[in-house]
């Protein structure tokens, strides 16, 4: 069938091989790279909210395959074969360095992911500060304070119900509960409210 | 020549003292002595040089504030920074210090203080987590790390502690040395600056009120007290405030939670 206007066909050619074009040169961006956790942990959810089921919780420096860019999200999926979703803040495009690193610390590498584990836990004070923090005079109670801080430890479940209570950290765009409309207006503007439906109604717009 | 035949005699003496257990090796040493190279800090060093910093930070202070509410809300506040930071996969610890001084410090590793007097000073979550996350934007960006690389280096390289022997020697003089200039002065005025703007990124980026930190600091800028450390250990008040202002300009001041109902209930207690 011809075209009954040359300009506008020539026209949305364009477009096509403009977004043919972005397409190729964007695509290529995410698909089938790899990428790696770079917080402390970051759920694998199976929808694009901080409300979605939870599949799995990946461990820092876990390495992911992305499959697809969605916005905020990308849909990736783990060593384990799992598919979900993952907010783009949560991945970095290369292994976290040995410096960042609990395994930089000296902790053993998470084994089969590919992944570094995390220390929260206790590491103690190594022998070297012990021996000089213990040459300073009457240290022996501040050697033992920061031994407790050090055993001190927070759960990954623990600071998630305190960012989730905070709407904070990947639950900072939650939806909150909607108020019902009642809620949304004090009663001196209910009443306002009543008035101009009643106003409203008397004219015959509604 | 001389400082070639050091080189051998150092170089001599760590090998003769078990180099697996050496915080450096033989090598990086020569390479200061042949050609003036900065010793690189090692992650266990760091951990290591901030352990002892910070038994010397708690001893300071006065030791570690015993309530455990507070603990454990300041540890939720600084993990939740903690794990948004540009160096997530670190340890943080986090202790409230038994001063009614009003600072806040850390060591390199990820040891971070706030002070009880700090703490109580604060009006809102955001406002501290503002204050812990200056803090971990300065073991973040490694201030306390290069500051120690330099002094370990011109450790290593002193004629006297080469006498003294090896590693622990540098460590120690490193150590002496760092405390001496830094825990009572406080860090160049620059890292300030950077550890503002990193934090007060970071406590935005989690969903706290922007301008946290600034409020705090404002607020603490208009009644200053001399006894306070923090006017000691830190820039000019009025300057990190000015400084934040174009930071927040773009991250929208007011924007984010202050959660000032949750940070009453943990810090005024029941």
């Amino acid at each position: 069938m011809a075209d009954l206007n040359p300009n506008l066909s020539a026209a949305r050619r364009g477009l096509w091989g403009l977004a043919l074009a972005s397409f190729l040169v964007a695509a290529p961006a995410w698909a089938d790279k790899t990428v790696y956790v770079n917080t402390r942990y970051a759920k694998l959810r199976d929808g694009k909210t901080s409300a979605s089921k939870e599949l799995v919780k990946l461990a820092y420096g876990e390495a992911v395959t992305v499959q697809a860019d969605e916005g905020a999200f990308l849909r990736v999926s783990t060593a384990a074969k799992i598919t979900g979703y993952l907010g783009k803040q949560w991945v970095a495009d290369s292994l976290p360095s040995r410096n960042q690193t609990a395994e930089g610390l000296g902790e053993a590498a998470r084994a089969g992911t590919g992944g570094v584990s995390y220390t929260a836990g206790a590491r103690g004070l190594s022998s070297e500060a012990e021996e000089y923090a213990s040459s300073k005079a009457d240290a022996a109670t501040a050697i033992a304070a920061v031994k407790q801080m050090e055993a001190f430890a927070i759960s990954d479940d623990e600071l998630d119900t305190f960012l989730k209570t905070g709407h904070l950290g990947e639950y900072r765009y939650l939806v909150r509960a909607c108020p019902r409309p009642e809620q949304l207006v004090s009663s001196a503007q209910a009443v306002n409210l009543q008035a101009l439906n009643a106003k409203v109604r008397s004219r015959g717009l509604r | 020549m001389i400082r070639i035949v050091k080189a051998l005699w150092v170089a001599a003496l760590l090998a003769t003292a078990g180099c697996s257990i050496l915080p450096f090796s033989v090598d990086t040493m020569s390479l200061v002595r042949a050609g003036g190279a900065q010793l690189p800090v090692s992650p266990e060093e760091e951990v290591s040089f901030g352990g002892a910093i910070a038994v010397m930070i708690v001893q300071k202070y006065g030791g570690i504030d015993p309530n455990p509410a507070w603990n454990q809300y300041v540890n939720l506040v600084g993990q939740s920074v903690a794990m948004h930071s540009a160096r997530p996969g670190l340890a943080y610890h986090f202790a409230v210090l038994a001063s009614d001084d009003v600072n806040a410090m850390s060591a390199p590793g990820g040891y971070v203080f706030v002070t009880r007097g700090a703490l109580k000073a604060c009006k809102n979550e955001a406002e501290l987590a503002g204050i812990l996350a200056h803090e971990v934007g300065h073991v973040a960006a490694g201030h306390g790390r290069r500051i120690l690389q330099n002094l370990k280096s011109a450790a290593a390289a002193s004629e006297s502690v080469q006498v003294a022997g090896a590693s622990g020697a540098v460590f120690k003089a490193s150590l002496d040395k760092f405390l001496t200039d830094y825990l009572s002065r406080g860090l160049p005025h620059d890292d300030e600056f950077e550890a503002d703007r990193m934090g007060t990124e970071v406590a935005a980026r989690v969903g706290w009120r922007s301008g946290g930190l600034q409020d705090f600091l404002q607020r603490m800028g208009e009644k200053p007290t001399k006894s306070d450390q923090f006017f000691a250990t830190h820039p000019d008040t009025a300057e990190r405030v000015k400084r934040l202002g174009e930071v927040l300009a773009p991250l929208g001041r007011d924007k984010g939670e202050t959660l000032e109902a949750r940070f009453t209930a943990a810090v005024a207690g029941p």
